[in-house]
């Protein structure tokens, strides 16, 4: 799937890229439920290299959230025993039903944000002891020092001050900058943001952006960030994947993914976003609705709703690279060559 | 031109906080002497961050909440005094449609009894044979199908309970829907179809839409006029391609150019800081602790409300000095061929499988 490295890629977050180091390779992760014919996530292989981005964009149920839960270990135990697949991370080979391996992987090499910071933070303790403690896992000292380094380079105000302060003291932004304090106090190799501004207001959101970018720039630092969010995808990414129905259906670098879109579903998630500027026109929607487990159609999971379906989507179209680093897996890809000879 | 479907005149809400025994209450002001129009037949929009008052506006149109002072007159009737028939009447006539599809609907009843529900209060001249008759044709007015009458909340996705929910608003043959973030809990590609339908209603029925959104790009594509609000009170308002083309308040430009993506304003955080507790908003513009334009005026008292020459209100002292400095949001950027094509494509395949899919219904029932 990453077959050659993309040379002096510009991250829109200011960093060129020139060496190709792989920082995580996952290969075939696959989730089985019990009872159930078809996995929940079917067979996602991913790559994040060092200073990159990497948005993994798609909606309610396509497994995105889960793919990064796989990738630390910390899947819900009825899930994680029908876990399979392999992790590549720095060079060190781990099975994804390693829990040992990946629980030491945790924390020190990856950091995380969620969605909530409130039902990440513990309401009961104060900030500052809570980055302190993250600290102390993994270091010798009491960590103080670097809570109050953090808490600045997060940006929050008279930090020494805040240190004290209970997470319902602070906005949801603040929250989230201590979220992302937390998670960077240990310099991870990975950091793993899943939906990280979904909660906040536009202006914050870009703040929160922003920091990200600025936190990762220059360094070597990998952000897998998952987002439903388009316009945050075109904002921050440097490659994206497109996951539907726990399946990555689309992969590559930003430019070729928002500039040569080929899978029917990241066509027709694109249309469905209104645009900000331009003649209004009717949305061009995805019709039906997402497949549950229990519904999951054989071989192709979007031929359900796709305007393009024809028989043989019954069978798995296997992932086909178009360009350097774009894999689109659908029969029809390139799709005008193939849909101009078909009509 | 007919009249207006609302008019609201210094309409304000103030909540009391805390206070006890010897304990003064303090008092937030959620929406703060606000004016507006609704035409009819026009869908508006109102569009702010978290804290803004817009939800507490939104209720209080329906008379949800009581308003503190100024007044608010639906389709010609003054609702602050009404009671008795003429407030069933006004239930009948403004309905709301909530954003959460999964709290909204309650989860021990049926579809039919859902939407049956407000045809019993509305309409209580039908027997259940007819109500359930229009029942089925209320679904199918939101797409949905009529053996999905006998089916539980659970059983449906979150874009067919907010169809549901729009459903269920229908049932009373409603003059004006109100929608507080109506899509914003649903998918993107859920969130188009619900739009779309919106719209479909609105022009089918002849509706009067209010939106309150978060969103600007879905607040762009559903709204005739929009009025964007900050602590309380509208900042600038006026018809939506004139908002969108050429923000003129400092908050509306920031707005736009803090939204993410090829088509946002790439500006990145343009606003620092966070917006002020409105239990304690600064003097003057509310808007000037963050503002990067503000100056000594700004504290002084409340900006006048002036219109522009493309028709928009703005709310703010220094809105001439700042336009001519600022210039129109830029043209949107081109999209490559190859992307134009591929949507293109997918357009024609679309409507040629709702073609098909239409005519095998129709084979179906003849």
């Amino acid at each position: 799937m990453h077959s050659e490295p993309i040379l002096n890629w510009f991250t829109r977050w200011g960093r060129a890229v020139t060496r190709a180091d792989e920082l995580i390779s996952l290969t075939d992760l696959t989730i089985r439920v019990p009872g159930y014919e078809r996995p929940l996530v079917d067979g996602v292989g991913l790559s994040i290299r060092r200073g990159e981005t990497l948005c993994v964009v798609g909606e309610s149920g396509c497994g995105k959230s889960l793919t990064s839960l796989a990738l630390i270990g910390l899947l819900p135990p009825a899930l994680q025993r029908g876990v399979s697949g392999q992790l590549g991370f720095d060079g060190d080979r781990i099975a994804l039903d390693d829990q040992r391996g990946l629980s030491r992987l945790r924390g020190r090499n990856v950091g995380m944000i969620f969605q909530e910071p409130m039902s990440s933070l513990n309401p009961a303790h104060r900030i500052g002891e809570q980055i302190a403690e993250a600290w102390r896992r993994h270091n010798p000292g009491d960590g103080q020092a670097q809570a109050v380094e953090m808490l600045r380079r997060v940006g929050i105000p008279a930090p020494e001050r805040r240190m004290r302060d209970y997470p319902h003291q602070l906005s949801g932004g603040m929250r989230q900058r201590v979220m992302i304090a937390m998670a960077l106090v240990n310099s991870p190799d990975l950091l793993i943001a899943d939906e990280p501004t979904t909660a906040l207001d536009v202006t914050i959101q870009a703040q929160i952006l922003e920091l990200i970018g600025s936190l990762q720039a220059g360094g070597e630092m990998g952000v897998m960030l998952i987002t439903h969010d388009l316009g945050v995808v075109a904002e921050v990414a440097t490659n994206v994947a497109v996951m539907y129905a726990g399946r990555v259906v689309e992969s590559g670098p930003v430019e070729a993914i928002f500039g040569d879109p080929q899978h029917p579903y990241t066509i027709g998630l694109m249309s469905s976003v209104p645009a900000l500027r331009g003649p209004r026109t009717r949305l061009a929607s995805v019709p039906g609705i997402v497949p549950s487990i229990e519904t999951m159609p054989p071989g192709c999971r979007f031929a359900t709703r796709c305007p393009f379906a024809q028989p043989r989507c019954a069978d798995t179209p296997p992932s086909a690279e178009i360009a350097p680093g774009h894999s689109v897996a659908c029969h029809f890809a390139p799709l005008d060559e193939r849909l101009a000879g078909a009509a | 031109m007919n009249e207006a479907m609302i008019e609201a005149r210094g309409l304000s809400k103030s909540f009391e906080i805390g206070g006890g025994f010897l304990k003064a209450p303090r008092h937030l002001h959620a929406v703060d002497a606000v004016d507006l129009t609704v035409a009819r037949g026009e869908t508006f929009a109102i569009v702010g961050e978290s804290g803004c008052g817009k939800s507490t506006l939104a209720r209080l149109l329906m008379r949800l909440h009581e308003p503190s002072d100024g007044s608010v007159r639906v389709a010609g009737h003054e609702i602050a005094r009404i009671s008795g028939q003429e407030l069933r009447a006004l239930r009948r006539d403004v309905q709301f449609i909530f954003q959460d599809p999964f709290s909204s609907l309650n989860p021990r009843l049926t579809v039919a009894r859902l939407v049956g529900e407000p045809l019993e209060a509305h309409r209580p001249e039908l027997d259940s044979a007819a109500r359930r008759a229009e029942v089925a044709r209320l679904l199918a007015q939101v797409g949905l199908r009529p053996e999905h009458m006998d089916r539980y909340p659970h059983e449906f996705s979150g874009g067919q309970r907010q169809r549901i929910g729009i459903a269920r608003a229908l049932a009373s043959g409603p003059k004006l829907l109100i929608g507080d973030e109506p899509v914003s809990a649903l998918d993107v590609s859920v969130q188009a179809q619900v739009v779309n339908l919106l719209a479909d209603l609105r022009d089918e029925l002849g509706l009067t839409l209010v939106v309150i959104a978060h969103d600007l790009a879905v607040i762009r594509q559903m709204s005739d006029r929009v009025a964007v609000m900050y602590l309380g009170r509208i900042v600038e308002s006026g018809p939506t391609d004139a908002i969108f083309t050429r923000p003129r308040h400092p908050y509306t430009r920031a707005l736009l150019a803090a939204i993410p993506g090829p088509e946002g304003g790439g500006q990145g955080a343009s606003l620092t800081g966070e917006t002020p507790s409105p239990m304690d908003p600064p003097s003057g513009c509310h808007f000037r602790t963050r503002c990067p334009h503000a100056a000594e005026i700004c504290a002084g008292s409340r900006p006048p409300t002036e219109t522009s020459d493309s028709g928009t209100s703005i709310a703010c002292f220094r809105w001439r000095e700042i336009a001519e400095g600022g210039d129109d949001m830029p043209p949107p950027p081109a999209r490559s061929a190859g992307a134009e094509r591929r949507f293109h494509l997918y357009r024609q395949a679309l409507a040629a499988k709702d073609k098909t899919d239409k005519n095998q219904q129709e084979g179906q029932q003849p």
